[in-house]
């Protein structure tokens, strides 16, 4: 009986690590974006196109590497759209956000239907999990920490290094500048349009990387819509991580916690519609804007174009 | 006397003319802008036909012969008009009134809800005086739906755009719910809910075809609409406060109360689309009752500038697309998701040339609005 709640607790542990994953690339790729004062409201749209590609050349090449660049190159190039209209052209952010989000997911449909209409298998190759050897066999922690694909790692890292980067380095303080006060960015010698380029089209490649971490290490398929609004909540896990990368980590965290639980429940057959249960990432994204807005002070130049004189 | 003459009209610069010509004429250069790039997006369309290894002339006949070649197709195409006209409509009000409402989708949902409490539940009723309160039982759903979103951030200071997007996916599981369980009709196997009664009903305007009475009241609505907008005492609070909530707030207005009768219009109206389509077209809520209208309205709003003959032809084009794919599907089987492709391009080039028409009235806007 003991055993029993000690395997439900390591599954949900495990699992809480690997849902939040998917979140935490284009929650980091927003970060980046917004940090250099730019809105990604195309997070969505990028991590379709990450999912669709990253499927799509593992399946043709079977190599999932070469998927996964496939999709980080989608990514990017929706990235440099972004940039290009909202940095050079100054257009709306968010209409342009939303326009990136119409294509993919009529482009992702559109090219998965015709693969449907000829193969009978569609299935994609994925990446293998990563061994650890002896790490693996440790009781408990090895099933929680070393059971995962790179990418979970990769991603883990990712924070580390953008948290290493915001607040150690000369560099990231110039980065820093440039969404905070572009003018005297640009006063001090920071190039800001070249910095706010780099990290719209840093953060489509990452955000690309959460789609494809959906269909290169879970799903094997690509299915319409597969990111289900992942990048639109990664949207509000960087508001609750208080635009820190580590705030982000913990904030993905505890959406992955509260998405391995409800599929627990789900399978625990407990009588709750699924559809309720299904509901709660959305909601918990609603609260977190509820309740951290205004307390959390983003920075100062987002959302405005820079004009330079 | 030399210096005092106008410039003879020679001497200025091709060029100087061309913009000058521009400048006091937008909204040519603006309508020629957007027919640009309808056919740059329809050329990509073109081209993702022709890799598919489709004729895309073949397909282009079946477009055209679908939407508005015959009776029916015609009929069809201003049926596919109505809801999205109401959710194009619901997120140009909540532009103008600056709130972000992309929860056209979600609310639109909950307006055929509320359609289906009233239209199948409420019995024993006078045709018209049934259908009047299920329209209104529609609009109050999709105006509360809205509200959750524009009251948080009336009073919390919660971001609409995360809410509202958030929203529909809750609404769009919520409905699933209601039709497995609590408004599954009983008659059915399948996961339906009930079939609303026939006073419910919305009349049919086009013999042979399935053109039902919304469509002239989605034209009498945007009348109305555009007239609160722009003539009324209410209308001019909720531009200003659209326009620059500071000023607003300087000039005394009442900047809660302007805001929430942006959201009762715009919620409502997404929500009154959902209800017509119920009524008039389709009778009962399925899985996939909506298809995506809400999110095909910002296209729409965004072609259409936000200006009631804008955003009619707009709709009117995109209701042809979305008519004529369904026929290139069946008839050239290319998949119905061009359709998006298509849309999100159209959006992408037209909110991409703003930089021109702003370059051209010498005014730089930008940022998130």
């Amino acid at each position: 009986m003991e055993a029993a709640w000690v395997t439900t607790i390591v599954t949900w542990l495990t699992m809480s690590i690997r849902l939040s994953i998917p979140l935490l690339f284009p929650s980091l790729g927003g970060l980046i974006s917004q940090k250099a004062g730019v809105y990604n409201f195309g997070l969505e749209g990028m991590m379709l196109c990450g999912a669709y590609f990253g499927y799509y050349g593992s399946y043709k090449t079977g190599n999932p590497w070469i998927g996964l660049l496939m999709g980080m190159v989608a990514g990017g190039l929706l990235g440099l759209l972004l940039a290009f209209t909202s940095i050079h052209l100054r257009v709306s952010q968010l209409v342009i956000g939303l326009g990136i989000g119409v294509f993919s997911l009529g482009l992702t449909g559109y090219l998965f239907r015709l693969i449907g209409l000829q193969a009978q298998n569609p299935a994609a190759i994925l990446f293998d999990k990563v061994n650890f050897g002896f790490l693996r066999k440790i009781p408990i922690i090895g099933e929680i920490f070393f059971s995962h694909s790179w990418m979970v790692y990769a991603a883990i890292l990712l924070v580390i290094i953008i948290g290493w980067f915001f607040y150690k380095t000369t560099a990231g303080l110039n980065f820093r500048a440039v969404g905070e006060n572009p003018q005297v960015a640009e006063t001090a010698g920071v190039n800001v349009i070249a910095n706010r380029y780099l990290a719209v089209v840093i953060s489509g490649v990452l955000a690309s990387m959460g789609g494809a971490f959906l269909t290169l290490t879970q799903t094997a398929y690509f299915m319409e819509n597969i990111t289900a609004g992942r990048g639109w909540i990664a949207i509000s896990t960087i508001i609750l991580g208080k635009f820190n990368p580590w705030g982000v980590l913990l904030a993905c965290l505890l959406f992955g916690a509260a998405d391995a639980a409800q599929m627990q429940i789900q399978v625990m057959n407990l009588g709750i519609p699924y559809q309720l249960l299904l509901m709660i990432p959305y909601i918990m994204a609603i609260l977190a804007m509820v309740g951290f807005v205004g307390k959390v002070r983003s920075p100062a130049a987002m959302g405005k174009p820079y004009i330079k004189h | 006397m030399s210096e005092l003459t106008t410039p003879n009209a020679l001497s200025i610069p091709i060029k100087d003319r061309v913009l000058q010509f521009a400048r006091n004429n937008m909204g040519i250069v603006s309508t020629l802008i957007s027919i640009f790039a309808i056919i740059l997006a329809l050329f990509i369309g073109g081209i993702l036909i022709a890799l598919a290894g489709i004729n895309p002339w073949e397909a282009v006949t079946y477009l055209i012969k679908g939407s508005f070649g015959n009776r029916y197709g015609f009929g069809e195409t201003l049926t596919r008009f109505v809801p999205l006209l109401f959710s194009s409509l619901s997120f140009a009000i909540a532009h103008k009134s600056g709130f972000f409402n992309v929860g056209a989708e979600g609310q639109l949902l909950m307006g055929a809800v509320g359609g289906v409490l009233v239209g199948a539940y409420v019995t024993g009723l006078n045709p018209v005086l049934h259908v009047i309160l299920c329209i209104l039982s529609g609009v109050l759903f999709g105006a509360i739906w809205a509200g959750i979103a524009g009251l948080l951030k009336i009073f919390l200071g919660a971001d609409e755009l995360i809410n509202t997007m958030m929203l529909n996916y809750v609404a769009l599981l919520l409905v699933d719910f209601l039709i497995q369980g609590p408004l599954k009709s009983p008659d059915s196997y399948l996961f339906v809910s009930a079939t609303i009664l026939p006073s419910a009903k919305l009349p049919i305007i086009l013999s042979k075809t399935p053109l039902h009475l919304g469509f002239i009241i989605s034209l009498v609505v945007t009348a109305a609409v555009f007239y609160l907008v722009y003539r009324t005492p209410i209308g001019f609070q909720m531009r200003t406060v659209g326009a620059n909530r500071k000023a607003a707030s300087y000039a005394g207005i009442n900047i809660v109360w302007a805001t929430i009768i942006a959201l009762i219009t715009t919620g409502g109206l997404a929500g009154m689309g959902g209800a017509l389509e119920l009524m008039g077209a389709q009778f009962k809520i399925v899985n996939g009752f909506s298809a995506g209208y809400g999110y095909d309205g910002i296209g729409v709003a965004v072609m259409g500038r936000y200006n009631p003959i804008g955003i009619i032809l707009a709709t009117l084009l995109f209701a042809v697309i979305r008519v004529g794919m369904g026929a290139m599907q069946r008839g050239a089987g290319v998949p119905f998701p061009l359709l998006n492709v298509i849309q999100g391009l159209i959006i992408v080039f037209v909110i991409a040339s703003g930089y021109l028409t702003n370059k051209l009235s010498e005014t730089v806007i930008g940022g998130r609005a």
